[in-house]
C-alpha cells in the first residue's frame, strides 16, 4: 500500500457541529478520485485539510508518509515543499486570481522557484496552450468569464507541476462545452501520472468514488 | 496610529469631536449631491473595504512588514468625502463593535485618519499629477502622497498628545493624561511613523498600480471630476495653524492652571507667558530635556516632584510650526531622492 | 500532455520570509470569530440586557472614568467594570482578560519613565483608567448583538439610513473578509519558493478585493432597488424595561451618583 495520502481517524468540526468525524481514507499514487455528498457535508473541509489550510482536531493526515501539522509546516522549507507538491483549485476562481494578467498569473509560482525568464516563458506557454487560453494571457482575469477564470486558476496551478491536484467542485457554474474540455483534461493529467481527488457532483470521468455524509 | 482612551483628555476629545462634526456634515451633504440618496446604504460596502484594508500585513522593501491605514488610498479611489465617511465608519464599528477602544477619542482619531489624511493626500496626488504628468510618475505620486498624508496626520497625533501634560496638570503641576509633551511626542510620533509611512505608500501606489492595470475608469481622482474641495483645504489648512493655538485656548479656559502656583515652580515659563510668545530656536525643542528634581510644597507637605519639560513653554508652540514647515520641506526632499531611486526598482511587469 | 507534466520535479525551495500573509490570515480571522451574531440560550443574564441601556451606561461610565481624579472612584469603577466581567460566560471573560492584560502590560511600559520620575500618582491612576476603560468597552462589544448595538445608536439621534449603512458594513466586513481569507490562502497555497515581488502582492490583494467590493456594491444596489428601496428605512426598536434591566440601571446610577461624592 503505497499511499501518497493517508487520513487516520480525522476529526474536525465547529463549534456545534462536527465537519468532519472519524475520516479514514487511503489514496494512491495516480488514483483518481472523487469526493461526493450533499453540500454542507464536509468535503470542503476535508479538501483544505488535505492542502495544509486547516488541521484536524483529532487523528493524522499523513502526506508521502510525512505527518502534515502545523508544527511540521513551521519549517518553511518543508511547507514550500509541501505547497508544491499538492495544488488545489479553489471552487471560487474569483478569489484565486490575484496578479495583474494572465501572464502573470501563471508565472507567479515559477517565478517563485526561481526559474529563469526563458524557463518561465516556456513553462506559461505549455500551460497556456494546454488549457487553450493562449488569446487571453494579456488579459486581466477579472474581466474574463466564468470558464475562462476557471481555466487560469487550473493553468496557474498546473504551473507547478503538481504530483496531487485537488479540485473543489470544478464543473460549477461551466458550460457543457467546457465541462467536456475539463472531463478530458483531468483524464489526460491522470494519464500522464497525476493523482486527482475532485470534490464534485459530476463523476463520470472519475476511477474511484468516496461518498460523504 | 490609533489612539486609545485616557491618553487624552475629555476636553481635547470633546474639541476634536466638535470640529470633526461640521467635516461629517459637509461630506455627507457633498456624497448626497454625488449620488443619489438611494445609493447612500452602499457606503456601508466602501467603509468594509476600508475597515478590511487595516487587517492586512503588508511587507516592505527591506524585509520588515506593517499595517495601513489606507485612507489616502479610498480617497484617490472614491474621492476625499467619500473616503471621510467610510474612514469614519469603519473607526467606528472598530472602536464599538470589536471592543478596540478610543471611544472618547473617537473625533480625534477620525479627525486624524478621516479627515486629514484623505484630504492631504488627495490634494497632494492631484496636485502633483498636474506637475508630473508621465505614466511612469504615478506610483512616485501616489507613494508620496500616501507617505506624507500619514506623517501629517502622526503630526497631529503627536500634537493632540503632547499638548496635553501642558494644559491638564493637577494642583501639583503634574501631568493628568499622556505624560509626554511635544519635545517627546513630535520626535517618537515622527521616527514611528517612517515605517509605518512607507508602508501607506506602497500600499498607495501598489493597489493604484493593479487597478489601473484592470480597470482603470473607476479611479476617482483620475476621472477629472472637479469638486469644490478648496473649503475643505483652507479648513485642513488653517487646522495646521491654529490647532496648537485653539487647543490650548479653549485648554486655559478649563485647564487646572493657575499661574501663580506655576511661578513657584518653574523659573522659565512664567516669564514667557507674562511676555507674550518668543520665538525659540526649534531644534531645541526636539533635544529631550532632562527634567530637574524640586521641592514642591503641596497641602498635603512637601513633595518631591519633577518639572516635567522645564523649557515647554507657548514658545515652543511657535517652535513646533517651524518644524513642521521645515519638516515637510526635509520630506519632500527625502522623497525626491527616494523617487529616482523607486523608479529604477519598480518595472512594468513583463508582457509576452 | 506535455514533457514536464509527467515528469516529478526534484525541487529544493529557496528561503525566503513571507510570514506577512500568515500574519494578515491571523488578523482577519480574529476579527471574523469577533462579530458577534446572536445571543445564544445559554448565554447569562447580562446578555439580555437592554443593548440601549448598556450603550448608554457605558458610555457615561468611561467619560466618568476619564474626567475622574479620584483614585477612590477610579478604583470603584474598575471594580464595577470587572464585577460586570464576571458576569459573562466563560469564553468572552477569557477574551475581554486577554485584551486588558496587553494592553496592561503596554500601558505600564509606556507609563513606567513617567511614573518613575515622580507622576507615579497619575500614573497609577491612568493606568486604572485604561484598564477600566477598555474592559467596559469589551464587555458591551462580547455581550450585545451587533444589531441591536447598530439599532441602540438611535438614542444618539442618528437617523434610520445611517442605521441602515453600519449593518450593511458590518455584513459586508463579514463577507469581504472570507473573499480576503480565500485569496490569502491562495496566495499562501502558491507560494512555493522565493516571491521576489513581494512588496506588490498584498496590494494586488487589496486591489482585486476593492474591485470585488464595488461589483458588490453595485449588485446590492440594484437588489435593493428591485425590491422597492427609495431612501426611507425605518427601524424599530421596542424598548421594554425588564427586571434585569432596572437592576442595571440602579447600579450604574449609584456608581454616577458616587463619582460626585468621592
Amino acid at each position: 500500500m503505497n499511499n501518497i495520502i493517508e487520513l487516520k481517524n480525522i476529526n474536525y468540526g465547529y463549534s456545534s457541529s462536527s465537519a468532519l468525524k472519524n475520516i479514514n481514507l487511503g489514496i494512491e499514487e495516480g488514483d483518481s478520485v472523487a469526493i461526493i455528498g450533499p453540500n454542507g457535508s464536509g468535503k470542503s473541509s476535508l479538501l483544505k485539510l488535505m492542502n495544509g489550510i486547516i488541521f484536524p482536531d483529532s487523528g493524522e493526515y499523513l502526506f508521502r508518509g510525512k505527518i502534515i501539522d502545523s508544527q511540521n509546516l513551521n519549517d518553511k522549507t518543508f511547507l514550500k515543499k509541501f505547497h508544491k507538491s499538492i495544488g488545489f483549485v479553489f471552487q471560487n476562481s474569483d478569489s484565486q486570481l490575484f496578479c495583474q494578467n494572465v501572464y502573470e498569473e501563471i508565472a507567479f509560482g515559477p517565478r517563485q522557484m526561481q526559474f529563469s525568464e526563458d524557463e518561465i516563458n516556456s513553462r506559461v506557454r505549455d500551460c497556456l496552450e494546454m488549457l487553450c487560453i493562449d488569446h487571453l494571457k494579456h488579459r486581466e482575469p477579472y474581466h474574463l468569464s466564468e470558464g475562462e477564470k476557471k481555466k487560469v486558476a487550473i493553468a496557474a496551478v498546473l504551473a507547478l507541476n503538481p504530483e496531487v491536484l485537488v479540485l473543489d467542485e470544478p464543473m460549477n457554474g461551466l458550460d457543457p462545452r467546457i465541462k467536456r474540455f475539463m472531463k478530458e483534461l483531468l483524464i489526460e493529467l491522470n494519464k500522464a501520472g497525476k493523482t486527482i481527488i475532485c470534490a464534485t457532483h459530476e463523476f463520470e470521468y472519475i476511477g474511484i468514488s468516496y461518498y460523504f455524509a | 496610529m490609533h489612539i486609545p482612551d485616557n491618553y487624552l483628555s475629555p476636553q481635547t476629545c470633546a474639541v476634536m469631536g466638535a470640529i470633526m462634526i461640521p467635516v461629517w456634515t459637509v461630506a455627507v451633504k457633498k456624497v448626497k449631491e454625488e449620488i443619489t440618496a438611494k445609493k447612500v446604504p452602499l457606503l456601508g460596502i466602501s467603509a468594509a473595504f476600508a475597515f478590511l484594508l487595516m487587517m492586512f500585513n503588508v511587507p516592505i522593501p527591506g524585509g520588515t512588514s506593517a499595517h495601513a491605514v489606507g485612507a489616502t488610498l479610498i480617497a484617490i479611489l472614491l474621492g476625499p468625502f467619500p473616503a471621510t465617511i467610510a474612514v469614519s465608519i469603519a473607526l467606528l464599528i472598530q472602536a464599538l463593535l470589536f471592543g478596540d477602544g478610543g471611544i472618547l477619542s473617537f473625533g480625534a482619531n477620525c479627525f486624524n485618519m478621516a479627515f486629514v489624511i484623505p484630504f492631504a493626500g488627495y490634494f497632494i496626488y492631484t496636485n502633483l499629477k498636474k506637475i508630473w504628468k508621465g505614466e511612469k510618475d504615478e506610483i512616485v505620486i501616489a507613494f508620496i502622497a500616501g507617505y506624507i498624508a500619514i506623517n501629517l496626520a502622526a503630526m497631529f497625533a503627536a500634537v493632540e498628545f503632547g499638548i496635553q501634560p501642558l494644559l491638564f496638570k493637577d494642583a501639583a503641576g503634574l501631568p493628568l493624561y499622556c505624560p509626554y509633551g511635544l519635545s517627546v511626542s513630535i520626535p517618537a510620533m515622527l521616527i514611528s511613523h517612517l515605517i509605518a509611512g512607507i508602508v501607506e505608500g506602497v500600499v498607495t501606489s501598489g493597489v493604484l498600480l493593479y487597478i489601473r492595470r484592470v480597470s482603470p475608469e473607476i479611479i476617482h481622482a483620475d476621472s477629472g471630476k472637479k469638486t469644490n474641495f478648496k473649503p475643505m483645504y483652507i479648513l485642513l489648512a488653517a487646522m495646521i495653524v491654529l490647532t496648537p493655538i485653539g487647543l490650548i485656548a479653549s485648554g486655559t479656559a478649563w485647564g487646572e492652571w493657575a499661574v501663580d502656583e506655576l511661578k513657584d515652580k518653574v523659573a522659565t515659563v512664567p516669564a514667557n507667558i507674562e511676555k507674550g510668545f518668543r520665538l525659540s530656536a526649534p531644534l531645541q525643542d526636539y533635544n529631550l530635556t532632562v527634567p530637574s528634581l524640586t521641592n514642591v510644597t503641596v497641602p498635603s507637605g512637601v513633595v518631591k516632584t519633577l518639572n516635567m519639560d522645564p523649557k515647554t513653554s507657548l514658545s515652543d508652540i511657535i517652535g513646533y510650526l517651524i518644524s513642521a514647515v521645515a519638516g515637510a520641506a526635509l520630506l519632500l526632499i527625502i522623497f525626491r531622492i527616494l523617487s529616482s531611486i523607486l523608479k529604477k526598482g519598480k518595472e512594468p511587469a513583463r508582457n509576452e | 500532455m506535455t514533457n514536464w507534466l509527467s515528469k516529478k520535479d526534484e525541487y529544493y525551495p529557496p528561503k525566503d520570509r513571507d510570514l506577512f500573509i500568515d500574519k494578515s490570515i491571523l488578523s482577519v480571522l480574529t476579527m471574523m470569530s469577533g462579530i458577534r451574531w446572536a445571543g445564544k440560550p445559554e448565554n447569562g443574564v447580562y446578555y439580555r440586557i437592554n443593548a440601549t441601556l448598556k450603550f448608554i451606561f457605558t458610555f457615561v461610565l468611561i467619560l466618568l472614568l476619564s474626567l475622574s481624579q479620584s483614585f477612590q472612584f477610579i478604583l470603584l469603577c474598575d471594580c464595577f467594570i470587572i464585577l460586570t466581567m464576571g458576569m459573562l460566560d466563560a469564553g468572552d471573560i477569557k477574551r475581554t482578560a486577554i485584551v486588558i492584560f496587553i494592553a496592561g502590560i503596554f500601558a505600564s511600559l509606556i507609563l513606567l519613565p513617567s511614573a518613575l520620575m515622580g507622576n507615579f500618582h497619575n500614573s497609577a491612576n491612568l493606568f486604572l483608567k485604561i484598564i477600566g476603560n477598555l474592559a467596559a468597552v469589551n464587555i458591551l462589544a462580547n455581550s450585545t448583538k451587533w444589531s441591536h448595538l447598530t439599532r441602540s445608536m438611535k438614542v444618539i439621534k442618528l437617523p434610520d439610513i445611517f442605521i441602515l449603512v453600519l449593518d450593511i458594513t458590518i455584513k459586508y466586513i463579514f463577507i469581504l473578509g472570507e473573499y480576503s481569507i480565500n485569496m490569502l490562502y491562495a496566495l499562501r497555497l502558491r507560494s512555493v519558493g522565493r516571491n521576489d515581488r513581494k512588496h506588490q502582492s498584498i496590494p494586488n490583494l487589496m486591489g482585486a478585493l476593492f474591485l470585488k467590493s464595488k461589483e458588490m456594491a453595485e449588485l446590492t444596489y440594484s437588489a435593493m432597488e428591485c425590491r422597492g428601496f427609495d431612501g426611507r428605512y425605518l427601524s424599530s426598536w421596542k424598548f421594554r424595561m425588564k427586571m434585569e434591566d432596572f437592576i442595571y440601571s440602579g447600579a450604574n446610577f449609584l456608581v454616577i451618583a458616587l463619582f460626585f461624592c468621592i
